[in-house]
C-alpha cells in the first residue's frame, strides 16, 4: 500500500486586495499525493495552480484547510519539524533568468542550501557541488562561472542542482520548462525523470502544457478558477475526460500531427475567463459551458467519485 | 489560395548584429516565399533567426547594431530593402501588416482601441469619419469581439489578453493586407484562447485571401494551421516544405529530432522523450560547416568542414549533406529510424 | 537559397564517413561572456566626459595632498607686506588680504572640502542604505509609514535643515559631518528601498528563502551585492552635494571657522573683494565648480555603465 506523502484537506488561499475585493486564488482544494508519484497540476492562467504550489511549499499560509505531510499537520510542527519540512520540500521555478543571483558563482548557487544550514565541511560541500553538476549533466569546469554565461536550459539545470543539494524528498516544479526551447524542454523533463528514479522523489508538476504533463505525470488534477474540477490517473483522464472544461481543454491543444488536426472538429470554448474578483455561485465554469443548466448554480463543492479512481466536480454527475 | 502566385519572396537575406563582443551572424543567406492565400509557418528555436528575418520584411531591423549585409525581399515587383521611408510607410500597416506577441507594447495605452484602428484606416485611405467608424465596427465583429459598439470606445487596459490580440488582428486586417506577419501571436495566451485566435486566422486566410506568415516554435500550432513550413536553425533555412511532408517525412535530422522531442497527446506510452543533445548555437563565432553538425546523430566529416548545399525536391528543399549523391549510406541510416512520435494514436474526444 | 544542385559535385568519399566526435573541441559555454564589474569598467571607459571627470578628480586629490608642500609658504603664514598680490613668480595664484599664499590655501581648503565630501557621503550611504533596505524588506505598513516620514522630511528644503542644525551645533568640521549625515540620507534610502522592492520580485530571493535562508543571509548574500551599483552611483552624487553644501555653509558663516580653511571660507572671503581683487575669488570658485562637474560626470558615467538596459 503506497503511503500518502502529502494530503491537502479543504485548502483555500485568499488574497485580500481591499475590503470588498478578495481573490480566492485557491478554493477548497483537497488531494493526495503518494510517495514517489508525480502529480500533474494543469490549468490556464489564473486557475490557482502556482498559488497552490506556493501554499504547499510554505511561501503562503493557507487561509483555511490542512496540509498534512507524512502524517503530520504542518501547522502543528515544532521548530525542528518546520525546518525539516522546509528542507524536504523544494521548489523549482519557471523563469531561469530570475531564479539565479547574477552575482553568485555556480558553486555558491548550488551549495547555498548547504551553506545556509552548515552541512558538511568546505571540502565536502565542494565535492557535493561537483557531484551535482555531474548529476544534472553540466561540466565540472562550470563551477566558477556566472549565470549570465549559461543558456536557459543550462540555468534550469543549475536550479535543479541547487534544489537537490539538501536532499529533498518532494519537489514542486512550477512551470519548469515553459520558458525553454522545445528541444531543451525534453532534456529537462528526461533529467527530472531520471532524478526521480534515482532518488525516489515525489513531484508536483505544475504546467499549462498538457502534453508534457501527460508525459511525466502519474496522476493529474485539472484546475479552473481555484478549484480542482477533475482528478484522475493520467490514462483515465486523457482517454476518458469527463468534465466539459477538461474536454474542451484537450480539444484546444493542437497536436503535432496534421492529419489528426485536419480531422478534428475545431470546436472552441466560447467566452473568456471571468474576473477572479466576481463571486460566482455554484459552478465557476457555468458561464462558458455548453452543458450548463439551472442546476449548475447549486453545484455541490465536492469531487464526485465516478469510479476507476476518477473524480469530477460537475452537476452532470450529481445524482 | 493560389499555390503558384508568390506574393512575397525573400532571397539570400543575410543580417548581422555588431555587438561589443563581435559580429553575431543572426541570419545567414535565408530564402523563402509565401504564396497567395496560404499560411506559411516559420519554425525555429531561440537564436534561429526567425524574428530577425521577418523584422527585415517590414524594415524593423534595429539600427545601428543590425546590418543587412545582402539580400532582396520582393513584394509587388519591388525590393523592399531598397525602399525609402516614405515608400515603406505606404506598405507597412497597409499591404503588409504585423502583430506581435505582446499586444500591450504595440498598442497605445492612452488611446481608445477604436481610435487606433481608425487611425490606421485613415492613414492609407481617403474616407469619411463615419465610414471608418463603420469599418471599425465591422472589423471588431469580424475578429469576434462582442459588443463592438461598446468596445470601440474602450482603452486597451479594459481588454483581456485574448481580446487585445483580437483587436490587434482587427487593426492588422483594417486595410485588407496581402500579407500578415504574426510573430508568436499566442505564446502569451492560454491554450483555449489560442484555439480561438487560430480559428480566426483560418477564417481570415480563407475569406480575404490574406497570406499569413506565422512565426512560432509550437509544432502543434503549425500542424493545425500551416500549409507550408520553413524550418530555421542557426540563422539558416535547413528545410522547407509542405506541412504533411515535414511531419510525416522530415528530411533534416533537426526537424526529425524536434518532432521526436515533443510529447504528444496523441501518443500512448512514451517513456522517455528522445532529445537532441546540446543547445542551439550562439552565432558569434560561427563554426565551419553546418551549425547543427555537433548535435546531429548522422553527421559526417564533411558536415564540419563545409556548409551543406541546398537540395530541391518537387515541393520544398533541404540543406543537408545527407542528400548528396555520395551520402547514400548515412541517408539510409537516417531514413530507417522512424520519427519517434509515431506510436499508437490514442482516442480522445 | 543557394543554387539548386542538379548535377552534384564529386567530393572525396572519405568525407562522407560518420563524424569522429573525439576530434571536435568542446565548446563549453556561450561566447562573449564577461564578468560584471569588468563590463561596468568597459562601458565606463567609453564615456569620454566621465573619464575626463575622473582624471580631474584624481589630479585634485593629488594636489590636495601635495599641493601645499609645493610652495615654501605655509598656508596660514601672514605676510602683511605682500597682501592682495596678483599671481606672479613668487605666488602662483597670488595672495589674499593677509598676504597668505592662495595656492597653499586653496589646496589646504581642498583637503577639508574633499574630506567632508567623502565622509559625509559615506555616512549618508550607510544610514540611508540601512533605513531603505529595512523599509523595503519589511514591507507592509511599516514601509508605508517610513516612506511617508521621508516624504515629509524631504518637503523641507535641505539647506534649511542644514542651516537650522548648524545654528544649534557649534560650528566646525565634526559638527558638519554629523549634521550632513543626519540630513542627507533620504535620497539614498528611497533609492535603496526601490532596488530592494525590485529584487524582492526576483525568483532567486524566493528560492533562497525556500532553502531556509534567514533574513540576514538574504541581505548579506543577495540584496547587498545587487544594490551595490545603485549605492555607488548615489555616493558619487552625495559627495557633490556635500561639497556644495559645505561651501554654502562656510560662505554664510555657519560652517568651517578660522584657522581652518575650506573652499567655502575662501569663497566667502573672496566675494567681499570681488571688485578689486577678483583673483582671490577665482581659484576656490573654479575648483568647486570643476569638482562638482567632474563628480557629476563620473556619477552619470557610472549610472549608465551599471544600467542593465543600456547594455550595448
Amino acid at each position: 500500500m503506497e503511503k500518502a506523502v502529502l494530503t491537502l484537506k479543504n485548502v483555500s488561499k485568499n488574497f485580500v486586495l481591499s475590503k470588498n475585493r478578495i481573490i480566492q486564488a485557491v478554493n477548497n482544494v483537497s488531494l493526495q499525493i503518494l510517495d514517489g508519484e508525480t502529480f500533474g497540476l494543469v490549468g490556464e492562467s489564473g486557475c490557482g495552480k502556482s498559488t497552490l504550489g506556493r501554499t504547499i511549499k510554505g511561501i503562503y499560509k493557507p487561509t483555511v484547510g490542512e496540509i498534512i505531510y507524512n502524517g503530520n499537520n504542518i501547522r502543528n510542527l515544532n521548530k525542528n519539524g518546520k525546518k525539516q519540512y522546509t528542507r524536504d520540500m523544494q521548489m523549482i521555478f519557471q523563469d531561469p533568468y530570475s531564479s539565479l543571483n547574477p552575482r553568485m558563482t555556480v558553486k555558491d548557487i548550488i551549495a547555498e542550501g548547504l551553506n545556509i544550514h552548515n552541512i558538511g565541511t568546505k571540502i565536502e560541500r565542494e565535492e557535493k557541488v561537483y557531484e551535482l553538476l555531474g548529476l544534472v549533466g553540466l561540466n565540472r569546469e562550470f563551477i566558477s562561472r556566472f549565470p549570465h554565461e549559461f543558456s536557459g536550459g543550462q540555468r534550469q539545470r543549475l536550479v535543479i542542482a541547487r534544489a537537490l543539494a539538501i536532499n529533498p524528498k518532494f519537489i514542486i516544479c512550477d512551470e519548469p520548462i515553459s520558458a525553454l526551447d522545445v528541444s531543451v524542454q525534453a532534456q529537462i523533463v528526461n533529467l527530472l525523470q531520471d532524478l526521480q528514479d534515482k532518488f525516489n522523489l515525489t513531484y508536483l508538476f505544475i504546467a499549462h502544457d498538457l502534453s508534457m504533463v501527460k508525459h511525466i505525470s502519474d496522476k493529474v488534477g485539472v484546475m479552473y478558477m481555484g478549484k480542482i474540477i477533475e482528478l484522475a490517473y493520467k490514462q483515465e483522464l486523457f482517454n476518458n475526460p469527463q468534465h466539459p472544461y477538461t474536454k474542451a481543454l484537450l480539444a484546444s491543444i493542437p497536436v503535432p500531427d496534421p492529419v489528426i488536426e485536419r480531422e478534428k472538429n475545431q470546436v472552441t470554448i466560447k467566452g473568456e475567463l471571468p474576473s477572479l474578483l466576481i463571486k460566482i455561485d455554484g459552478c465557476k465554469f457555468k458561464t462558458r459551458c455548453a452543458y450548463v443548466t439551472k442546476k449548475c448554480d447549486y453545484l455541490k463543492d465536492d469531487l464526485i467519485d465516478i469510479g476507476n479512481k476518477h473524480y469530477v466536480m460537475c452537476t452532470l454527475f450529481e445524482k | 489560395m493560389n499555390k503558384n502566385n508568390k506574393i512575397l519572396e525573400v532571397k539570400n537575406l543575410t543580417i548581422s548584429f555588431h555587438t561589443f563582443v563581435g559580429e553575431v551572424q543572426a541570419v545567414r543567406d535565408v530564402g523563402f516565399h509565401v504564396n497567395e492565400g496560404e499560411v506559411l509557418a516559420i519554425v525555429g528555436e531561440s537564436g534561429s533567426g526567425k524574428s530577425v528575418s521577418t523584422q527585415a520584411i517590414l524594415g524593423l531591423t534595429p539600427k545601428p547594431a543590425g546590418v543587412i549585409k545582402s539580400g532582396e525581399i520582393i513584394f509587388e515587383g519591388k525590393d523592399l530593402l531598397k525602399l525609402n521611408d516614405n515608400e515603406f510607410s505606404k506598405i507597412r500597416g497597409n499591404k503588409i501588416t504585423t502583430i506581435f506577441q505582446d499586444p500591450m507594447t504595440s498598442l497605445n495605452p492612452t488611446m481608445k482601441i477604436g481610435s487606433q484602428i481608425r487611425e490606421i484606416i485613415h492613414q492609407h485611405n481617403n474616407v469619411t469619419k463615419s465610414k471608418s467608424y463603420e469599418k471599425t465596427i465591422e472589423l471588431l465583429k469580424l475578429t469576434g469581439i462582442t459588443d463592438p459598439h461598446i468596445r470601440i470606445g474602450q482603452y486597451p487596459h479594459q481588454f483581456s489578453g485574448g481580446m487585445l490580440q483580437r483587436a490587434m488582428i482587427a487593426m492588422a486586417m483594417a486595410n485588407s493586407p496581402k500579407v500578415l506577419i504574426a510573430d508568436e501571436p499566442t505564446t502569451a495566451l492560454d491554450v483555449t484562447i489560442q484555439a480561438q485566435i487560430f480559428n480566426l486566422f483560418r477564417k481570415l486566410s480563407k475569406e480575404f485571401n490574406t497570406s499569413i506568415i506565422l512565426i512560432t516554435h509550437d509544432l502543434g500550432v503549425v500542424a493545425s494551421i500551416a500549409h507550408r513550413v520553413v524550418v530555421l536553425y542557426g540563422g539558416k533555412v535547413i528545410e522547407q516544405g509542405e506541412t504533411d511532408q515535414i511531419y510525416y517525412n522530415p528530411r533534416h535530422p533537426y526537424t526529425k529530432g524536434l518532432l521526436s522531442a515533443m510529447p504528444s497527446l496523441a501518443i500512448e506510452g512514451q517513456n522517455r522523450l528522445k532529445t537532441i543533445d546540446g543547445t542551439p548555437p550562439f552565432l558569434l563565432n560561427v563554426p565551419k560547416g553546418c551549425t547543427f553538425a555537433k548535435r546531429c546523430e548522422y553527421a559526417m566529416e564533411i558536415c564540419v568542414q563545409r556548409e551543406p548545399d541546398t537540395y530541391a525536391f518537387d515541393e520544398g528543399s533541404v540543406s543537408c549533406w545527407l542528400y548528396h549523391s555520395q551520402a547514400k549510406d548515412q541517408l539510409k541510416n537516417f531514413q530507417s529510424k522512424e520519427t519517434e512520435m509515431y506510436g499508437k494514436s490514442s482516442s480522445y474526444s | 537559397m543557394k543554387g539548386m544542385q542538379v548535377e552534384m559535385e564529386k567530393i572525396d568519399q572519405n568525407l562522407f564517413l560518420p563524424l569522429d566526435r573525439s576530434k571536435l573541441n568542446q565548446d563549453l559555454s556561450k561566447d562573449g561572456s564577461i564578468a560584471y564589474w569588468k563590463d561596468v569598467w568597459r562601458r565606463f571607459k567609453k564615456n569620454k566626459p566621465a573619464i575626463v571627470g575622473g582624471l580631474i578628480i584624481l589630479i585634485f586629490i593629488f594636489l590636495a595632498i601635495f599641493g601645499p608642500k609645493m610652495v615654501s609658504y605655509k598656508y596660514d603664514a601672514i605676510d602683511l607686506f605682500n597682501t592682495y598680490k596678483t599671481p606672479d613668480s613668487a605666488h602662483i595664484l597670488g595672495t589674499d588680504g593677509l598676504g597668505r599664499d592662495i595656492w597653499a590655501q586653496v589646496w589646504m581648503g581642498a583637503r577639508v572640502s574633499l574630506f567632508i565630501g567623502v565622509v559625509s557621503a559615506f555616512s549618508q550611504m550607510v544610514i540611508g542604505t540601512l533605513i531603505g533596505a529595512f523599509s523595503g524588506i519589511i514591507g507592509g505598513k511599516t514601509d508605508l509609514i517610513i516612506m511617508r516620514l521621508i516624504d515629509i522630511l524631504i518637503a523641507v528644503p535641505y539647506l534649511i535643515w542644514v542651516s537650522l542644525f548648524m545654528l544649534v551645533f557649534d560650528a566646525g568640521i565634526f559638527s558638519i559631518l554629523v549634521v550632513f549625515a543626519l540630513t542627507g540620507w533620504k535620497e539614498i534610502a528611497r533609492l535603496v528601498r526601490g532596488e530592494v522592492l525590485r529584487l524582492k520580485q526576483k525568483e532567486f530571493i524566493t528560492a533562497s528563502d525556500s532553502l531556509g535562508a534567514s533574513l540576514w543571509w538574504l541581505i548579506r548574500k543577495h540584496f547587498f551585492p545587487n544594490i551595490l551599483p545603485v549605492v555607488i552611483v548615489s555616493v558619487t552624487f552625495g559627495i557633490t552635494d556635500a561639497i556644495f553644501t559645505e561651501a554654502f555653509l562656510s560662505y554664510v558663516g555657519l560652517g568651517i571657522q578660522p584657522p581652518n580653511t575650506s573652499w567655502g571660507t575662501l569663497v566667502s572671503a573672496g566675494v567681499k573683494q570681488l571688485r578689486d581683487y577678483p583673483h582671490t575669488l577665482l581659484p576656490p570658485a573654479i575648483l568647486i565648480s570643476l569638482t562638482m562637474l567632474s563628480l557629476q560626470l563620473i556619477g552619470d558615467g557610472l549610472r549608465d555603465a551599471t544600467d542593465p538596459k543600456m547594455r550595448v
